[in-house]
């Protein structure tokens, strides 16, 4: 039986479209869940009712079996980080940790023993008797995760909890957090807008769009197997290529499709999917997956090559990311070795990737747009 | 760029100097000249003078209650606007404000009409038969509070408003989900953190209440004199220039020592609403 539940949950603020709606979510003990998604899509109003601080307008929340929608934050024994860290700022870092011991009534010998362990675990013993003022931002940070910690809540809510940081420290310090979270063997529901983030860190992500879990599944899954076109354009970087279903012969599990792309040859590949024959569909390739070859070469049998001209190459660093043109005018990026300087723009190439790196979905929006709101 | 600027300010710094600073030095200066007057002729004789320190003694006591009731009344308004969306605040303020743009001078009459023994008050409760002869209302060191507080208020409220702005609504939630009870969170968290406004607006409501002159001297009885009044008498009544700037030198003092006290707490820019 899952841990947390969140079942059929709705927000409306006043007078306004509702900000999250339909969210049912279940969540195991222990696990770490991450909340991705675009600005306003409803993450933080989500992790508010579970807090404590909103109350849905309608749905409810369970915590091992008992409804808690309305009870009051205090009394939910739950931890939570914050972006802007939110210590309090005439406390000193001991008192910042001793603060919900405090509130729990827990003795002066007990509390100095807790928050020196919560201090030791988050790498800051020496640093006790400073204010907030005299910490940076990831000190800061690390006394407000020690806080959330030190009274061993039952489940640990963090929205955006790196946001503020540099890389450097937020690789850190997602490592750090995923080493507390395994040992304490905390629930976490945890918030970012950082898709790198949810995926080295998530035991599952739930992505959010326009107050919906658009899907809910394993990092690999989302990356590997997005169930639509948001999440194909949110969750790492995606080509979209629009065809027509020709045939379709129905199978178990997959079905195999005969797609038709416009002024290109025709591809089969294998779905789980159910699409119409006929009907519009998108091929999702992933820009990693598209190998660029001369066009003397010839593809194999399991695998697609697109005719195609270069337009342009950008330096990326570790990669480049070169970008093609296709016969139907349609761009292609595809992620290629930073040291490929047989290539230039305008050379005729072929683009070439395996039938089964293509995701198959409905074509329901138009993928321009929906990659517009991802960025 | 801005130092090169600071000229800007020299207008108003030569009104001041003009205005304010040489007529000060001048009454520092006077007291010590021969001149009419009671015979108290030093700053040690006026301290010890029997009038002089019970005048002193009313001034610091009436300032104290009506510092004291103004801030209890105006620390829940203060929260209350500090915890509500920016936008919402504007038409509370103008509210709040809109007795510091009536004169002074009207606001004191209308308690006199109010409280006087023909006035609103005694003629509403005789009517209803509560009492049968009026109550005295007027010229007694109620009145006085009551007037001061009334133009105090304002100035309460927006020095703690200004303070209690700056604490983050975040950080009450925070204290909430960490276990404290709304109550608590505010007395562990809120509180402490407003005693900058809190102490900002006893100082300037203390100050501004020892140099009252209007209201205690039109709402008062001879018993409540305050110093401001002594100060006024003692010129257009006595002539006695000596005295008044014996007074008022002590007036200053008490100011300067109040400012020096507080400075060692908190900050002095905590006084100016517009600074934080
Ligand atoms: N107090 C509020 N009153 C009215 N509308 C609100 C309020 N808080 C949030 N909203 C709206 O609800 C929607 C969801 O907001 P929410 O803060 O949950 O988004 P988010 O996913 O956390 O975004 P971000 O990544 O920017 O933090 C937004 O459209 C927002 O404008
Ligand atoms: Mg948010």
């Amino acid at each position: 039986m899952s841990y947390l539940s969140l079942i059929d949950v709705e927000k409306t603020y006043a007078s306004s479209a509702p900000a999250v709606r339909n969210v049912f979510l279940e969540i195991e003990r222990g696990e770490f869940v991450t909340f991705l998604g675009p600005s306003g899509s409803g993450k933080t109003t989500t992790l508010s009712m579970v807090a404590g601080f909103i109350l849905p307008s309608s749905g409810r929340i369970e915590v091992g079996g008992k409804d808690i929608t309305h009870v009051p934050p205090h009394q939910r024994n739950i931890g939570m980080v914050f972006q802007d860290y939110s210590l309090f700022p005439h406390m000193t870092v001991e008192e910042n940790v001793a603060f919900p011991l405090r509130m729990r009534g827990m003795s002066k010998k007990n509390i100095t023993s807790r928050v020196g362990e919560a201090l030791e675990i988050v790498g800051l013993s020496g640093f006790g008797h400073r204010l907030p003022v005299q910490l940076s931002g990831g000190q800061q940070q690390r006394v407000a995760i020690a806080r959330a910690i030190v009274y061993r809540p039952a489940i640990l809510l963090m929205d955006e909890p790196l946001g503020a940081l540099d890389r450097l420290l937020r690789d850190r310090l997602q490592l750090e957090i995923k080493q507390i979270q395994r040992e304490m063997g905390i629930t976490t529901l945890y918030v970012t807008h950082d898709q790198s983030e949810a995926l080295t860190m998530s035991d599952r992500i739930c992505v959010f769009n326009e107050g919906e879990i658009v899907q809910i599944g394993t990092p690999s899954s989302i990356y590997e197997k997005p169930s639509n076109v948001f999440v194909a354009g949110f969750v790492g970087e995606s080509n979209f290529l629009e065809c027509r279903v020709l045939t379709r012969k129905s199978d178990t599990p997959d079905n195999t499709y005969v797609l038709g792309f416009l002024n290109s040859a025709s591809v089969r590949v294998k779905s789980e999917r159910d699409l119409p024959v006929h009907g519009e569909a998108i091929a999702v390739v992933r820009p990693e997956h598209i190998r660029v070859e001369p066009t003397s070469v010839q593809p194999q049998t399991t695998e697609v090559a697109f005719q195609a001209t270069i337009r342009d190459i950008i330096y990326r660093g570790e990669s480049s990311s070169l970008q093609a043109i296709l016969p139907s005018g349609q761009i292609v990026t595809a992620r290629i070795p930073s040291r490929s300087v047989s290539l230039s723009p305008n050379q005729q190439i072929h683009l070439v990737w395996e039938t089964r790196d293509m995701v198959l979905l409905p074509n329901d929006k138009r993928p321009e747009a929906v990659i517009e709101a991802a960025e | 760029m801005l130092r090169k600027s600071s000229w800007l300010m020299a207008p108003c710094l030569a009104y001041m100097l003009v205005m304010y600073v040489t007529p000060a030095l001048i009454m520092l200066y006077s007291p010590f000249q021969n001149g009419v007057g009671s015979g108290i002729a030093s700053l040690g004789e006026a301290l010890v003078e029997p009038s002089y320190q019970r005048v002193m003694m009313t001034t610091f006591r009436t300032a104290l209650v009506v510092t004291v009731v103004a801030v209890l009344l105006g620390y829940p308004t203060a929260y209350y606007l500090s915890r509500l969306p920016s936008e919402k605040v504007g038409k509370y303020m103008l509210l709040i404000m809109f007795p510091l743009w009536t004169s002074l001078l009207v606001r004191t009459y209308a308690w006199i009409a109010l409280l006087q023994d023909a006035g609103v008050i005694n003629s509403t409760l005789m009517s209803t038969n509560l009492i049968s002869n009026p109550v005295r209302l007027l010229y007694n060191s109620g009145s006085v509070a009551i007037g001061m507080v009334q133009i105090l208020l304002p100035y309460a409220i927006v020095t703690m408003y200004s303070v209690m702005v700056g604490i983050k609504p975040r950080l009450s939630q925070t204290a909430q989900v960490l276990g404290a009870s709304p109550v608590r969170a505010f007395w562990h968290v809120f509180f402490p953190l407003s005693l900058p406004g809190l102490s900002a607006a006893c100082l300037l409501l203390f100050i501004m209440g020892l140099g009252f002159f209007v209201t205690p001297a039109l709402l008062g009885g001879r018993r409540d004199m305050m110093v401001g009044t002594l100060i006024q008498q003692q010129v257009v009544l006595l002539g006695d220039w000596n005295s008044a700037s014996l007074l008022s030198i002590m007036l200053l003092a008490a100011t300067i020592i109040l400012l020096f006290v507080y400075s060692r707490f908190a900050r002095l820019e905590n006084l100016v609403p517009a600074s934080s």
